[in-house]
């Protein structure tokens, strides 16, 4: 923590009085507050990292056996099946602690649930397990937005927090009594407060059966005191100690041959057949066989979900830029599609069939009617199917395919060339273009780069140019829950994958990662700048700063409640993110964005340093009658989607 | 099954083929089966059919979104109405210029033959009366089946327009979610 000089000078007198008058008198206050910050910068010393940090880093990890308590037996368990990453506040000590004594990277930020969103956002770009904790009470329920957000996701994060004794429920006995189970009803898989001190591995073996099987979600455990803080002398003393080969299996469920035969025939049959990507062929590291199943059968993909890049969106077969193309398929093959549209919500016309594979029997018939459902794991599936097709050929299809990329394509570029005639702010289509630009097709190799594509507004122009061209490159912010404002918390959970390297993003390893976000979304998790800085963590973070909600053009007649929409204009998200130590831009012209981005990325290069890139745009651009194209729509799936 | 199907061709391929005529009767029949197939398969939700009045027969289904469609069908003539089916959109609007552009759009050589309407068989445009838009198809030529296909993928299309091009008339209209 930097160092406060303290005492009464008349300088620091000026500093708090200013500080204490606030936003009451703008003229005044702009005067006074440089009065203030010269104050400040002659006062303060260097942001620095504490070196406890390096310390830390360095430290080699304690000898754990008999006798141990509830927390280190649990904390093996995880450490055994393999969880990638903790992100957690302080609190449910106990329990984090042997988790980080274990090896199992451990990163400390601002906020419950800005945290509970950084292992989201891991596991949806590794496909692994994170863990999350929170203490009893406040943390636990500051991170209930981030578990709706990733049960949304289908994302398989360890949920954990602490709670009171047993001894003490229902008292109000001190402070941050809660019940907890029921708070993440609806918004998980599985989840168990703990009671008996003897099963606390036996039910390590509940949570990693469901977080290893089947369709992912969150599973949450809760530790009452005399959970994490038992004493085992030895195993004796633990029900179901044993190794996790023997409480759970690595085994899929396999298609059933009739089913993959009934598949071959519809595919056969069809004219326009195309393939939608999801969440599960990611979560079963099947792109290599979604690949071989769409090369050998020539049928186009899309992908939908809450990571992209199981198919190269340079692939000739990628109908991820072609939403015009989407209402022709009459044959749609969904692979992994947990969050089912409904009818009209993806963009499939109503002649369309559908084969619907999915480890989940329950589910399949949801929402969308089907002429076959496959319960299978997904790769086993694809596996199959391309084992089993004949050599397809879908010439005109795959041509259709195409002109609908150029199409598409084509109208992006107009969009550009319009928002680059607006100089007095940067358009979002010259941030979506440029960054592209910069990302695929520069000096950069073009999937070298993992995305946060987070955002609203921004988000609609972002992801028309953005593009995926290995799994995990983009992670879909947004994805189905639709919360504005886990962006950075979202960066912090990105980033920390990069740096491990952690599944799919081993080939990436240590570079840095993009993120964008608008105003709204940083006033939520902006304080995780400062953990992205205090780790080192190479993420340059674009704010698109529009003064205003995305609601704000919705409401824009509503002359009363307008200002509930609506922040101070211009406000500088730069020097916020320089004042957590990162690096800080500020853009208001066109011609300054993609300088400051290299800037920027060079800062992450050189010094592995965080950068607040402050984009200043403005709220009319939404208008269409003012500034075309205005507020954009969406197609779904594809690259636009982020529904499903 | 009254239709003789022995001509009937995937929509918008190749030259339409004579049609053999029916009367009112049978072609009613080929509609209602061709709708019913929606609702049998799930497209459409809680699928009814009215009383007719004056020889117009309408049927009431849910599909794209919550709000309830209707669309009339008066097999003398062959035309198909989906009878208000955009709200608040008038005449004078940039919006109601647009959809009409766009329905024109869909008879383009330039789309494929398996999304374009075929004007040899049909006759389409988009109609606005007390600022709510209708959508009207007319089969020629006895291409009733082909026009009950055609309509019901011009309202989709019409549908993925709107999401596309006018989000906020969606979110207004259509309860789609704004975020």
């Amino acid at each position: 923590m930097p160092r406060q000089k303290q005492g009464n000078s008349r300088r620091r007198f000026m500093k708090q009085a200013v500080l204490g008058a606030g936003a009451t008198a703008a003229t005044l206050g702009a005067r006074a507050a440089g009065v203030s910050a010269a104050a400040a910068e002659e006062d303060a010393q260097p942001i620095r990292i504490p070196a406890e940090f390096e310390t830390a880093k360095n430290a080699p990890l304690p000898e754990i056996d008999f006798p141990m308590t509830g927390a280190q037996v649990f904390a093996r368990a995880c450490k055994e099946e393999g969880v990638a990453a903790l992100f957690c506040c302080p609190g449910n000590y106990s329990v984090v602690h042997a988790i980080s004594d274990v090896g199992i990277p451990t990163y400390g930020g601002r906020h419950e649930g800005a945290l509970c969103h950084a292992a989201d956002a891991f596991s949806r770009v590794t496909g692994e397990v994170a863990a999350t904790s929170g203490t009893e009470g406040p943390g636990f329920t500051d991170m209930i937005c981030g578990v709706a957000a990733a049960n949304a996701a289908r994302s398989p994060i360890l949920v954990l927090a602490s709670n009171k004794t047993i001894f003490a429920e229902d008292t109000e006995r001190g402070i941050q009594d809660a019940y907890q189970q029921p708070t993440t009803e609806g918004m998980r898989k599985y989840g168990k407060r703990l009671i008996t001190p003897a099963r606390v591995h036996e039910y390590a073996g509940y949570a990693f059966r469901q977080l290893r099987s089947g369709v992912p979600k969150p599973v949450h455990l809760d530790f009452p005191a005399e959970i994490a803080n038992a004493r085992f002398r030895d195993a004796s003393e633990i029900e179901y100690f044993y190794d996790k080969t023997k409480y759970r299996t690595e085994t899929k469920p396999y298609p059933d041959p009739r089913a993959i035969d009934q598949a071959v025939a519809l595919l056969r049959a069809a004219e326009r057949p195309l393939i939608v990507s999801s969440n599960g062929v990611f979560h079963s590291r099947a792109w290599d066989a979604l690949r071989r199943l769409a090369e050998r059968a020539q049928i186009p993909v899309v992908e939908s979900g809450a990571t992209k890049g199981q198919f190269p969106a340079d692939h000739e077969l990628s109908a991820d830029t072609a939403p015009g193309a989407l209402a022709s398929a009459d044959l749609v093959l969904l692979v992994g599609q947990y969050c089912m549209p409904t009818q009209g919500e993806f963009a499939f016309g109503p002649d369309t069939k559908y084969i619907r594979i999915d480890p989940a029997a329950e589910d399949i018939g949801r929402n969308l009617p089907i002429d076959l459902g496959i319960v299978s794991d997904e790769r086993a599936a694809l596996e199959a199917l391309a084992d089993a097709v004949p050599r397809l050929r879908h010439e005109a299809w795959v041509a259709e395919v195409a002109a609908a990329r150029a199409d598409f394509e084509a109208e992006n570029a107009q969009y550009y060339e319009t928002g680059s005639g607006y100089t007095d702010a940067v358009h979002p289509a010259v941030i979506g273009k440029e960054l592209a630009d910069f990302l695929h097709a520069g000096s950069l190799p073009r999937d070298r780069t993992t995305i946060v594509q987070g955002g609203y507004g921004i988000a609609r122009y972002t992801r028309r140019y953005l593009r995926s061209f290995r799994p995990g490159q983009i992670m879909n912010g947004a994805y189905q829950y639709g919360a504005i404002g886990p962006d950075v918390g979202y960066t912090v959970g990105v980033a920390a994958a990069v740096r491990q390297g952690t599944g799919p993003q081993a080939d990436y390893q240590g570079h840095p990662v993009i993120a964008i976000t608008g105003d709204a979304g940083f006033g939520y998790t902006g304080m995780e700048m400062e953990t992205l800085s205090k780790y080192r963590l190479p993420a340059v973070v674009i704010v698109y700063n529009n003064n205003a909600w995305g609601t704000w053009e919705g409401q824009r007649n509503n002359q009363v409640g307008l200002p509930v929409h609506l922040f101070q204009e211009n406000l500088r998200y730069d020097k916020l993110g320089e004042a957590l130590g990162a690096h800080g831009e500020y853009v208001t012209r066109p011609s300054e964005f993609r300088p400051a981005l290299e800037r920027a990325y060079q800062v992450a290069l050189d010094e592995s340093r965080p950068s607040v890139v402050n984009v200043q745009a403005k709220k009319e651009f939404w208008l269409r009658d003012q500034y075309a194209p205005g507020f954009l729509g969406k197609v779904e799936p594809g690259v636009l989607s982020y529904y499903h | 099954m009254v239709a003789d199907r022995t001509h009937e061709q995937s929509p918008g391929r190749g030259t339409p083929a004579p049609r053999r005529r029916l009367t009112p009767e049978q072609s009613l029949d080929v509609v209602r089966e061709r709708l019913q197939s929606y609702a049998d398969r799930g497209v459409f939700r809680g699928f009814s059919e009215q009383r007719p009045v004056a020889g117009r027969h309408r049927f009431r289904f849910s599909w794209l979104g919550t709000r309830p469609l209707a669309l009339d069908y008066t097999p003398a003539t062959g035309t198909f109405v989906f009878r208000n089916l955009l709200p608040n959109v008038g005449a004078r609007t940039s919006l109601f210029s647009d959809l009409q552009a766009f329905v024109a759009g869909r008879a383009s050589p330039r789309l494929p033959p398996h999304r374009r309407v075929d004007r040899r068989r049909t006759r389409i445009r988009c109609v606005s009366a007390r600022k709510t838009v209708s959508v009207e198809l007319v089969a020629t030529r006895n291409h009733h089946e082909y026009g009950v296909n055609r309509v019901i993928n011009l309202v989709h299309e019409i549908f993925l327009y709107l999401h596309t091009y006018r989000p906020e008339y969606m979110w207004e209209h259509f309860d789609a979610p704004q975020e």
